[in-house]
């Protein structure tokens, strides 16, 4: 199957309808039985009775009954309970959406819930992780479909690895190994990243997954310095300011491409030098937010120089 | 307009033996053939095929005549029964090794292109179960994505996606499988 590398997913789809989708002959044997099988359950469940199941409702309202309960408190139960069964449904509808989808939004918002649910770092940090994963599928999805992934997607895909790494920075005694596990996973996910396309949107994600495996190179090498300088970077940081604090929502426009706040823009976040910290690292400690749903990428914010979690 | 389908289905809702025969015949196949890709085990999908037209006969019998599309009605009833399946089996990520489909004897000894059918199989099974659902109906049973949509409750430009990522994904797999078995 080596000379598959080269082929691409229809060649591959084809190759794989040869292969598997004529190895399945059922056996007559067990056709004929079935078949048998089946008619004479026929014959015996069109001569048994319907059972008759007795009414599991109330065919009128007990009006009288009714009046007996605050219809204040029903109505507030209906509407509690259409907003849970919505809202469930919602995000279970959003799981699949992509930037720029109705629900997208909601997408993200579930996932700063869980963020915000889950207290064990480790933990945490492994939800973070996986979200930023999920960037990359949607990033790559996006360009398998010909469009262009907006900016926003690389700014929350670079922001769910700081915040997997400044909460493994959370565990400082095994910080090593779960640096170590974020790098695997990280270097897993960039092997699957095609290498044969020339495409440069996926020459770009592949870069700015790259990047941040060197970064992390340097952590896993010596994470006391690396901890540190995650501390002092956010004091010395630059632009700071231009991170806004916690915002309410993300504008559906950030959606488009071309959006002006950059990940460029966040400190030690953009493709250029890979040793520079970022100042917002260690969770808990200034700049760094309480989940992402807010849209608290550092350097997102409006750009006015106000930031409520400045020191 | 009355169509050839919904004449057959009109007749079997009274139990006609040839309209149900025909359906039978008609649709065994192709729904074992997905059953088995996706639980991986002959006996299994054996039993998934009975299982699933008995429960056409009970819906049948209780009056419940699928509408317009009896293929993904019947393709439903599999796939439900496929999903109870990994379901009581307690299985958070739905392939624990002993799901895994059965290994053929003598694999080693086989064939390299034995060996590549079954490195496919394999990979497809560590899909989840979306994904290899969309690969076996769209990839190997040949079906539109606007069908696969009505099937699954998506929309057609979300199976398309769906089936790009899981056959890029499947490649993957296979290119990783293929070079632990080098």
């Amino acid at each position: 199957m080596n000379k598959k590398t080269k082929m691409n997913h229809d060649q591959f789809a084809e190759q794989l309808r040869e292969m598997i989708g004529d190895q399945s002959s059922r056996d007559p044997v067990l056709v004929q039985e079935g078949k048998a099988r089946f008619l004479t359950q026929a014959k015996l469940i069109q001569k048994s009775t319907v059972t008759q199941i007795p009414p599991q409702r109330h065919s009128k309202w007990n009006l009288s009954r009714l009046k007996e309960v605050k219809m204040g408190t029903i109505i507030t139960l209906i509407v509690l309970l259409g907003l849970v069964l919505s809202g469930t449904t919602a995000v279970q509808a959003s799981q699949n959406d992509l930037p720029g989808d109705p629900l997208y939004q909601v997408k993200l918002i579930s996932e700063g819930v869980r963020l915000d649910l889950t207290m064990d770092p480790e933990e945490k940090m492994n939800l973070d992780l996986s979200f930023a994963l999920r960037r990359v599928d949607e990033i790559e999805e996006m360009i398998e479909l010909g469009l262009e992934p907006p900016e926003m997607s690389y700014a929350r895909l670079e922001n769910s690895l700081m915040h997997a790494v400044g909460q493994a920075a959370l565990l400082e005694d095994d910080l090593p190994g779960a640096l170590l596990r974020i790098r695997q996973t990280l270097q897993e996910r960039i092997r699957e990243v095609e290498s044969e396309t020339e495409n440069p949107l996926q020459t770009r994600l592949r870069t700015t997954l790259q990047t941040r495996l060197s970064w992390l190179d340097e952590g896993i090498a010596d994470p006391e310095r690396f901890i540190n300088e995650a501390r002092i970077g956010w004091e010395t940081a630059p632009n700071r300011g231009e991170a806004s604090g916690p915002q309410t929502g993300i504008d559906e426009d950030e959606e488009k491409p071309g959006f002006e706040a950059r990940p460029t823009e966040i400190p030690g976040m953009g493709p250029g030098v890979p040793t520079q910290t970022p100042g917002y690292l260690i969770p808990g400690g200034p700049g760094y937010g309480t989940g992402e749903t807010g849209g608290q990428i550092p350097g997102e914010g409006n750009g006015n120089g106000n930031n409520s979690n400045k020191p | 307009m009355i169509t050839e389908e919904q004449k057959l289905l009109q007749k079997a809702a009274i139990f006609d033996e040839a309209a149900l025969a025909e359906i039978y015949d008609r649709y065994q196949n192709p729904l074992y053939r997905y059953a088995l890709h996706l639980l991986g085990s002959d006996q299994l999908a054996e039993d998934c095929i009975s299982d699933s037209f008995l429960r056409f006969l009970k819906a049948l019998r209780q009056g419940n005549i699928p509408g317009e599309n009896l293929r993904a009605y019947l393709y439903r009833i599999v796939h439900n029964w496929i999903v109870d399946h990994y379901r009581k089996k307690c299985i958070d990520d739905h392939f624990d090794e002993k799901d895994l489909p059965d290994e053929q004897p003598g694999i080693e000894d086989s064939v390299i292109a034995n060996m590549e059918i079954e490195i496919i199989r394999q990979a497809l099974h560590t899909l989840t179960l979306d994904q290899q659902q969309v690969i076996v109906l769209k990839y190997i049973e040949g079906w539109p994505n606007e069908d696969i949509a009505l099937l699954i409750g998506k929309r057609a430009g979300a199976v398309k996606a769906l089936a790009h990522r899981a056959i890029r994904t499947l490649r993957k797999k296979c290119r990783n499988m293929e070079w632990k078995n080098e």
